[in-house]
Order: structure tokens, then sequence, then C-alpha cells
């Protein structure tokens, strides 16, 4: 998945791009605070780092152009839930940010090819 | 609110539990968690529920977390007909179903991938147990409606699809949907003289006087059997014939036997409530699990429960193993039999009639007569096979009897007219009405269920009788456990001369009869000769 600074090179990685500038212009919408986007260190990378208050909260974004093969949310396994969770804690560290509460979130983007595109953020997913 | 509860019965042997399906559906990790102690099977319910409830134009909540609870969670619970409570609950649970229209109702069903229902083992036992509990409505597959609908007051719903049921929930108009499988496979084959058993009668049999008297002793009082004797001699013949002495099934009998075959799978959906007294005749070839009851996963009734309130004929009973023979001691004694397990204990009732059968010897020409002694066997076999039949498993047999073969004058003794079933089925259902009233406080059917010490207490033989069987145990010709049995017998017997003194207790002729009965002594001849007039 390409971040914003870079050009997107596939449809689905301009469809990615897309849901993550959706899904942040709604979480700072909601008084989220966005600290960071398309953070990447050698263990991955996360789509968004925000704060709500005192909580650290990294959010998942998932686009999807229709849920003919699952819904967004399916996609998020066990396995991906302790990678974002290991994640965090490096953000945290390489900020200097001192322990925090940290919180996981997904929102869900469908784009279809016609009409408004449908966002569900879940709070705390694991 | 996330959150809704639909019902269901788990079962555990002839015991119904009602089970709470508790389903809270809200945001979090995607996934379907089942908690509760489900079986196998109850696991991949989750994977049934999700398709059948797409596949019926339903909505799957596929972007929430779901987390069902079978409660109580301590219980282990297995089966496949968990799958209508919980796809219900579901939907109840993200708001697709009013969550009010579940209250007081049970669901029991298998699902299919297409949204259909399928038939499961046991429905008559889970309905009873749901109706204990006070619920008035159970929704179960359609073939299965006749056999819920035997529990009184229940109001029952036979469906096809889930799709119906959602319908009939939401107070919609139910759908049409394809017909659904009954449960019993098809038979594949049919015979002549298959229906061979329901033809017999007792008017077949030339002579045997000796054991019409006691298979009717028998009948009458619910006692077990051994009947011994050469090879030829008619005891397989005379034994298929008790059940055609015995009335139909009371109201209760019928209810318990039927849902025990319900939960053995073997009721035949159309055929409704059992009614006539069951007869099992299992190979000697047959295993514990078979007999007694019990297999892998969920318990299933023996042969032995499978002949509750009828007959469970075993022939050639030496030639049964030993492990088996021993394991019939309990439902011979106590009328039940009880299968214990790592994790729960269940009891099945067996109160049948168990009627054994077998031979002097392995070879079968022993007799002690030795004109006509052709028994080629070595003594050490005569020894072992004889080993088997007594001990405390023919201790625990109320009457044995010796048949011989039938000699030729009998045979063609014309003037004799042998007596038929019907008749012999009339005096026998006298002497159980005189049972059934005289233990009508006490809960007891027949003398062969009333306790030793009840007996003692309140239905005590008279003086005389009592004296000369206090002598035989004085002079250790009979165990006390022989002792009670025969006072039972002697019950019996009296019950079976319907005495106009309602008062009477059995006496001496009564107990001389029974000790009789009991030892395979010949029978006194006023018994025979009372019965003949």
């Amino acid at each position: 998945m390409t971040g914003s600074s870079t050009p997107a090179r596939t449809t689905t990685q301009a469809l990615g791009a897309y849901g993550e500038s959706l899904a942040a212009r709604h979480l700072t919408a909601q008084g989220m605070i966005l600290l960071d986007r398309n953070w990447r260190c050698e263990a991955g990378e996360l789509d968004l780092v925000l704060r709500e208050e005192d909580v650290l909260v990294v959010c998942e974004v998932k686009t999807r152009s229709s849920d003919r093969c699952g819904t967004p949310h399916e996609a998020v396994t066990e396995l991906k839930l302790a990678r974002l969770r290991r994640l965090a804690v490096r953000w945290r560290e390489a900020h200097g940010v001192g322990p925090v509460e940290i919180r996981i979130d997904l929102v869900a983007v469908i784009r279809p090819r016609r009409g408004p595109s449908q966002l569900d953020h879940v709070r705390g997913i694991g | 609110m996330p959150f809704a509860t639909a019902r269901t019965v788990s079962l555990q042997g002839a015991l119904g539990h009602v089970i709470d399906v508790q389903t809270d559906v809200s945001p979090g990790q995607v996934g379907t968690t089942l908690v509760g102690r489900p079986d196998a099977s109850i696991q991949e319910a989750r994977d049934r529920c999700r398709m059948a409830i797409i596949n019926s134009s339903l909505t799957w909540p596929a972007t929430k977390r779901i987390t069902i609870l079978l409660s109580p969670a301590d219980l282990p619970k297995r089966g496949t007909h968990f799958d209508l409570a919980i796809a219900c609950s579901v939907l109840a649970a993200d708001g697709r179903l009013p969550g009010a229209a579940l209250d007081g109702a049970a669901l029991i069903g298998e699902l299919t991938l297409d949204g259909g229902l399928r038939s499961v083992p046991g429905v008559l036992p889970m309905v009873l147990a749901a109706a204990d509990r006070g619920i008035r409505r159970v929704f179960v597959p359609e073939p299965q409606a006749a056999e819920a609908a035997m529990v009184p007051g229940m109001s029952v719903l036979g469906m096809r699809s889930l799709a119906q049921v959602v319908a009939e929930l939401r107070g919609e108009e139910v759908p049409e949907a394809d017909p659904v499988a009954a449960a019993s496979g098809s038979r594949l084959l049919s015979w002549r003289g298959e229906e061979r058993m329901e033809e017999v009668d007792l008017a077949d049999l030339m002579g045997l006087a000796d054991a019409r008297f006691a298979i009717e002793v028998a009948a009458a009082g619910g006692h077990h059997l051994m009947l011994s004797g050469p090879k030829g001699a008619g005891k397989t013949t005379i034994a298929e014939r008790i059940p055609t002495l015995l009335p139909d099934l009371t109201a209760e009998e019928a209810l318990e036997l039927t849902a025990l075959h319900s939960l053995a799978g073997v009721l035949d959906p159309g055929a409704g409530m059992i009614r006539r007294p069951p007869f099992s005749a299992p190979h000697h070839d047959a295993s514990k699990a078979s007999l007694i009851g019990g297999g892998s996963g969920q318990v299933r009734p023996g042969a032995v429960s499978l002949a509750h309130a009828g007959v469970l004929f075993l022939d050639e009973f030496p030639l049964f193993r030993s492990d088996v023979i021993e394991a019939m001691r309990q439902p011979l004694e106590s009328g039940d039999v009880v299968i214990a397990r790592t994790d729960e204990q269940v009891r099945l009732p067996a109160r049948g009639m168990v009627v054994l059968a077998c031979n002097p010897c392995p070879c079968g020409d022993f007799s002690p007569a030795a004109a006509n002694n052709r028994c080629t066997c070595k003594e050490v076999a005569r020894r072992d096979y004889r080993n088997k039949i007594t001990g405390p498993v023919a201790d625990r047999v109320d009457i044995l009897r010796h048949v011989e073969p039938l000699q030729p004058f009998e045979r063609n003794d014309r003037f004799a007219r042998p007596e038929d079933s019907a008749s012999v089925r009339l005096r026998v259902t006298q002497a159980r009405r005189r049972q059934a009233e005289r233990y009508a406080e006490v809960g007891w059917r027949l003398n062969a269920h009333v306790p030793g010490a009840a007996l003692r207490d309140s239905w005590s033989l008279d003086e005389a009788g009592r004296d000369r069987l206090d002598g035989d145990i004085y002079d250790a010709k009979i165990t006390s456990r022989g002792a009670v049995r025969v006072h039972r017998l002697a019950w019996t017997v009296l019950d079976l001369q319907c005495p106009r003194d309602p008062g009477r207790r059995p006496g001496v002729s009564e107990v001389e009869t029974a000790l009789a009965l009991r030892r395979g002594d010949p029978l006194p001849l006023a018994a025979l000769r009372r019965r003949a007039s």
C-alpha cells in the first residue's frame, strides 16, 4: 500500500490511498488528532496514528470496492492484530512517547463503482 | 441491545436440560466464538448457521464480533440440533428478529447450507424436558412434529426451513419451502415373513403346560424368566409369544418407550407413539454397548432400554460374552441402567421382562434321564457352560423352567385344545390391574418392581406362608434375595387367581407354587389344575 506522499501505482493501491484519506478526514472530524500517516519500519506499516484524549489510537484502514469477497472487517485476522500491537509499541518508542493506553481501531471503507462510499469506524477491535 | 437468548434442549441420556443460547453481537475483531462446552458438531454449527442465514436471504452480521454462549456453561453439550437456536439467537441479537418472540419457545433442528431444516434424533425427550421447564411452544423439523405433539399441552410448529421459522417469529406470512427429508433411511430390504412376529399366537403351540403357566406368571408380574431345555424343545417359540400376552402399554409407559426409541434414533416417523410392548432379541454376539447402552459421544440406549416395558429375549444366553452377561446384573436387579462417563452420568430406564434361554449343555442334547441322553460334551465343557448360567445373574432371575420336548402323545392330543393368547392376555390384564390398584399410591406398576423392604412392611405374606418361606431360608435352601423374589412371585400367583376377597394375602399354596417356579422344580399340580378349570 502506498501513502499519499508517493504516487499511486495500481488501482488497488489507489483505492487504499483513497480510503486512508477518507478515514483520516472522518476521524479528525470526530475530534481525534492525527499524529502520523503510513509510518513504516522494517516490521510493517501503520495506516493512521492518532490521539483521542489520552489514548494513543492505531487505526487500520481497509478499503474494498464491494463486499463480494467478504467484508473489509473480516480481513483483520488475529495475526494482523498481533502485528498492529507490536507496531504500536515500536511507534511509541520511536517517538519517545511514554507508556500510554493504546487502542486499535478499524475503519472499513466500501467504495462502490456507483453511489457514495460507506465508512464504518470500529473502536477497540482487540 | 446487541444481545438475545434462544432456547433449546441438551440431552444427557434420558435427562433433558433446557439450554439458553445467548448471543452477543458487538463491534470488535470480526469472528464467531462459541463457548459453553460445545462438542465438535456444535462447533461446526457456526459455519452451518452462517451459510444457512446468508442463503435464506437474511443478514449475517459479518462486520461484528459474535459471541455465542451455551448456558449453563459447565454442562457438556452434543448434537446438531443446536443449529436452529443458534441461528435465531444470532438474528435476534443483530436486531433482525424480535427478541421477545423467542421467549417461552424452544427451537430444535439441524440446518443445511441452503437454510433447510433436517430431522434430529431425540425430539420427544427434548420436548418432554422443555415442557417440564414450562416451555409451551416448540419449533421442530416438520417430519417430527407428530413426535413432539405427543407431549400434552405443547404447541408444536413443524417447520421446513430457517426462513419459515424466522417468518413465524416475526409474525409474517410463512413462505413455501421444500419438504424435509425424514431422519431414518429408507428400507432397502423387505422379505416375506418379515411381519411374522405380528401373527404369532399361543394357540400355535401344543402341550407345554408348564412353560405356559410360567410365561403367564412372568407376564402378569413382570418377572424375569429363564428357560432351559434341549434343542428343539420350543424355548424360542414360546419366548416369542410372551409379548402377545401383555396388555397395551399404559400412556406413561408408551411415552417413556417412545422417548427411548427416539433417543436411539430408531423411531419410525410415520408410526407415532409405540402402543404395543416391544420385543427385542439381540444376537449372542452383541457387544456390551449395544445391549446395555453407551457408545462414543452421545449415550445411546441399548437393547435393554429399547425393550423397556416389553420383553428382552436373550437366546443361547451362555454364548453371550461374559462381560455382557455380568453387565446384565444391574438392569435385572434395579430396572435401570447407569452409564458413567468422566463428566456425566446417564441413567436410562430398562424395566422390561428379561427372558433368558439356554441349553443344558453346549451340544444341547444333555438330559438327566439316562435313556434320552445323547450328549457328547465333555464334563468340563458342560461345567463351564453351567457356570455361566448359575452365579449372580441367574440369582436375579425370578422364574426358572425346564422345557422338555413334546411327547408324541401330546402332539396329537386333539382334545387338549391349546389356549390362545387373547384369553391369557385377559387374565394377565386383570392381574396387572390388581397390582396397579394395590401400588397406586407408591407408583410401582408391577410386583416385580416392588422393593423388598416395602413388601415386608406393607404387603407381607400371611402367617403360614411366611413360616413356610422362613423355613427354607433357615435351611439355607434359598438366599434372602431369593426369598424376596419368591415373595413377589407369590403375589403374582395370587393376582392371577383374582380372589374375591380383596384383603387376601398370599399363603402356603402360593408360596409353594412360587418356590417351585423359582427353583425349576415341578409345579404343584394344584396350580396347573386351577388354571385348566
